[in-house]
């Protein structure tokens, strides 16, 4: 089977290119467009016929799409890698020389995206005895940063014009690799780029929605809770309900920062976008059922650790003991609490714990709020507060 | 100066930054990995041992030779044994330097220039032997056993070393389960967060048991936090703002000063014991 001719295919770039019909070329050089999947398209040596169509600079352009085509047909991610690459190297260049126009930054988006796949899968392929993992993903990057600092430099054009609008593309793909190779240090000044951009408000919404998925990600690690759950809020609701799997991933982490907020998820949610895993867990926390999270977590180690927040969930267990305390609290029903039997609860949930370590649970959870009282040690007990005295999480800052 | 007469004469390179117009390149200067190797056992066997001149003389030399033997492995790009075997032993160089010298003052040892080599070192490792696992998944073929019988030990110094990074906690998560006790050496690195980790506890303690009338025993606290005398425990209570009377500290959440930095870093009796 084949798709139009090739000859027919490369009439069609050269009047797109001739018309400034960005989104037409970027989808005709394309790894995922349909026309890469048929045979006629692997040409090893494409360039006589490529010159008889088109005129520079897109000619050198289709030339390196065709060859890296060709090497992704017979297996060889590593130089369909470095072909795509140096298209990327190109493409900036000519980008920058263009003045005054950003007709051309949906051809920048589609090809930095494909470079970001053929790195991956020549990550996978690689051998080489002098390459280190997440060193073809690293290089990537840094050919993406080439194309980010001509965004980022052109201040001169109109608004209309700017290629300013480009940068988030950037930004987002580059987040894709960071976070791929544990790079999150160098998220930061790409964040600060965009938040101080005039344009923060233009960037398309799928854009802005991705955007906001990795920096609520990268909040989450860095224990800002709030700042998180705003971005990944946002995320969440903003995605495109047909977006399932997008909508899920954003779900692993906003359930958690979610909980270390005090906001239970609802079951429906949870089953609706298959992340049941949580469920348990949840009741584990409101029960305060320390035994059973400590199973849960077990259970779900791998689960929990292939999505980086198995030390996030970890934190929830320290509101399961809020919520035990407070049953304690409440059977006993008096404002002095003995620390021992605050010990009794948790030694029969499984928790191997003496009564320093008991008090120091309770102290962190004073510190933090989530009890108001205080312990006092000569007594063996902790004086709660007559007033509310395990304020609702939802109320702490 | 030296007393003991040189039985033969030993040369050592000195380190040299390379800089433009500088043929740093010769490879007639190149020392090869042999070399290199029998230089660090050199430096770290006869020289770190000697006791007729003060430690940190013999650190400053160390630290610079140590350098420029790092500089030509990388140069020749050395095989990923010889990177390990190399390595291995500076890392602990400087682990070890980072806590002999915390107590000196900053113009004679600068903790952060020590730390930095420390993690260039470490993370060129950790690098080496994610190396390995690959070679080993790909040819089958596997790695010299010795070779990655340390890296338990040394991945838990990159953690306890960076601890509370999410960078470096996520590298050891996905690592294959293999871990032991503490050996001595981490327990050194473990020992320099010990400041940083006593001013959270008496922040968070102070919240917790803050009271006008009530006190908590210093001698309880003292092991809690793992200061080795009370003096030194009641020493950090005052600085930090707190009262200390009749063998009880009184917390207090207003009298905590969040102002004052962290306590400078101490030898521990503990780490030294082992």
């Amino acid at each position: 089977m084949t798709f139009m001719t090739l000859a027919h295919y490369l009439q069609i770039i050269d009047r797109s290119w001739r018309a400034q019909d960005g989104s037409k070329i970027a989808s005709f050089i394309s790894l995922r467009h349909e026309h890469a999947k048929y045979q006629n398209y692997h040409v090893e040596s494409p360039e006589g016929l490529v010159e008889r169509f088109l005129i520079s600079p897109i000619d050198d352009l289709v030339v390196l799409h065709l060859k890296c085509l060709y090497y992704i047909a017979v297996g060889d991610f590593l130089e369909a890698y470095r072909q795509q690459s140096t298209l990327v190297q190109n493409f900036s260049k000519i980008l920058q020389l263009q003045k005054e126009e950003n007709w051309s930054l949906p051809i920048m988006y589609t090809i930095c995206s494909d470079l970001r796949l053929v790195a991956q899968q020549a990550e996978k392929q690689k051998i080489g005895p002098n390459e280190n993992p997440g060193e073809i993903l690293e290089k990537a990057a840094e050919c993406l940063m080439g194309c980010f600092r001509v965004c980022a430099a052109d201040n001169r054009s109109a608004e209309e014009d700017t290629k300013r609008i480009g940068m988030l593309a950037l930004v987002n793909q580059l987040f894709k690799v960071y976070f791929r190779i544990n790079k999150l240090h160098l998220c930061k000044p790409l964040i600060r780029a965009i938040e101080s951009s005039p344009f923060k408000e233009c960037f398309s919404l799928s854009q802005q929605v991705t955007y906001r998925y990795f920096v609520g990600r990268k909040a989450m690690y860095d224990s800002n809770y709030k700042a998180a759950d705003e971005y990944l809020t946002y995320a969440f609701e903003n995605c495109h309900k047909s977006s399932r799997k997008n909508k899920r991933l954003i779900l692993i982490y906003l359930v958690p920062v979610k909980m270390l907020l005090g906001y239970i998820p609802s079951k429906k949610v949870l089953e609706k976008y298959d992340v049941v895993q949580f469920w348990d867990l949840v009741q584990a926390v409101c029960q305060g059922n320390l035994k059973r999270f400590d199973e849960l977590m077990d259970m779900h180690e791998t689960f929990f650790i292939k999505c980086g927040i198995y030390l996030i969930v970890d934190k929830l267990k320290i509101i399961a003991y809020r919520n035990l305390f407070r049953k304690v609290y409440l059977i006993l029903n008096t404002h002095q609490i003995p620390v021992e039997a605050l010990q009794s609860a948790l030694e029969y949930l499984g928790q191997d714990v003496d009564l320093d370590e008991t008090q120091c649970i309770v102290a962190n959870l004073i510190y933090e709020g989530k009890i108001k009282g205080y312990i006092s040690h000569q007594h063996r007990k902790v004086v709660v507060s007559k007033q509310n005295p395990f304020p609702a999480l939802t109320t702490l800052s | 100066m030296r007393s003991r007469k040189p039985t033969k004469l030993v040369l050592s390179n000195l380190f040299s930054r390379s800089a433009a117009g500088k043929a740093t390149q010769d490879p007639k200067h190149l020392r090869p990995p042999n070399i290199l190797l029998r230089t660090v056992n050199y430096l770290l066997d006869d020289i770190l041992s000697r006791q007729d001149t003060p430690f940190i003389v013999i650190y400053e030399f160390i630290m610079d030779r140590l350098r420029s033997v790092r500089q030509d492995m990388v140069i020749q790009n050395v095989s990923s044994s010889y990177f390990i075997s190399i390595l291995q032993p500076i890392i602990r160089f400087h682990a070890y330097a980072a806590y002999r010298l915390c107590e000196e003052e900053i113009n004679r040892f600068d903790p952060h220039i020590n730390n930095t080599h420390l993690q260039e070192c470490l993370k060129r490792l950790l690098y080496t032997y994610n190396h390995c696992d690959r070679i080993t998944q790909v040819a089958e073929d596997n790695v010299d056993e010795f070779l990655l019988e340390n890296r338990p030990g040394f991945e838990a110094l990159y953690l306890i070393l960076n601890l509370g990074s999410p960078i470096a906690i996520t590298r050891t998560l996905n690592l294959p389960p293999k871990m032991e006790t503490l050996p001595t050496l981490l327990l050194m690195i473990a020992s320099l967060h010990l400041p940083a980790i006593r001013r959270k506890a008496l922040e968070t303690l102070s919240v917790a048991y803050n009271s006008k009338n009530l006190s908590f025993p210093v001698q309880l606290l003292k092991e809690l936090l793992l200061y080795d005398t009370e003096e030194q425990l009641i020493s950090d209570c005052r600085y930090y703002g707190l009262e200390v009377q009749n063998n009880g500290v009184y917390f207090s959440k207003s009298l905590f000063d969040l102002k004052k930095s962290t306590t400078p870093q101490k030898h521990c009796c503990f780490v030294e014991k082992n």
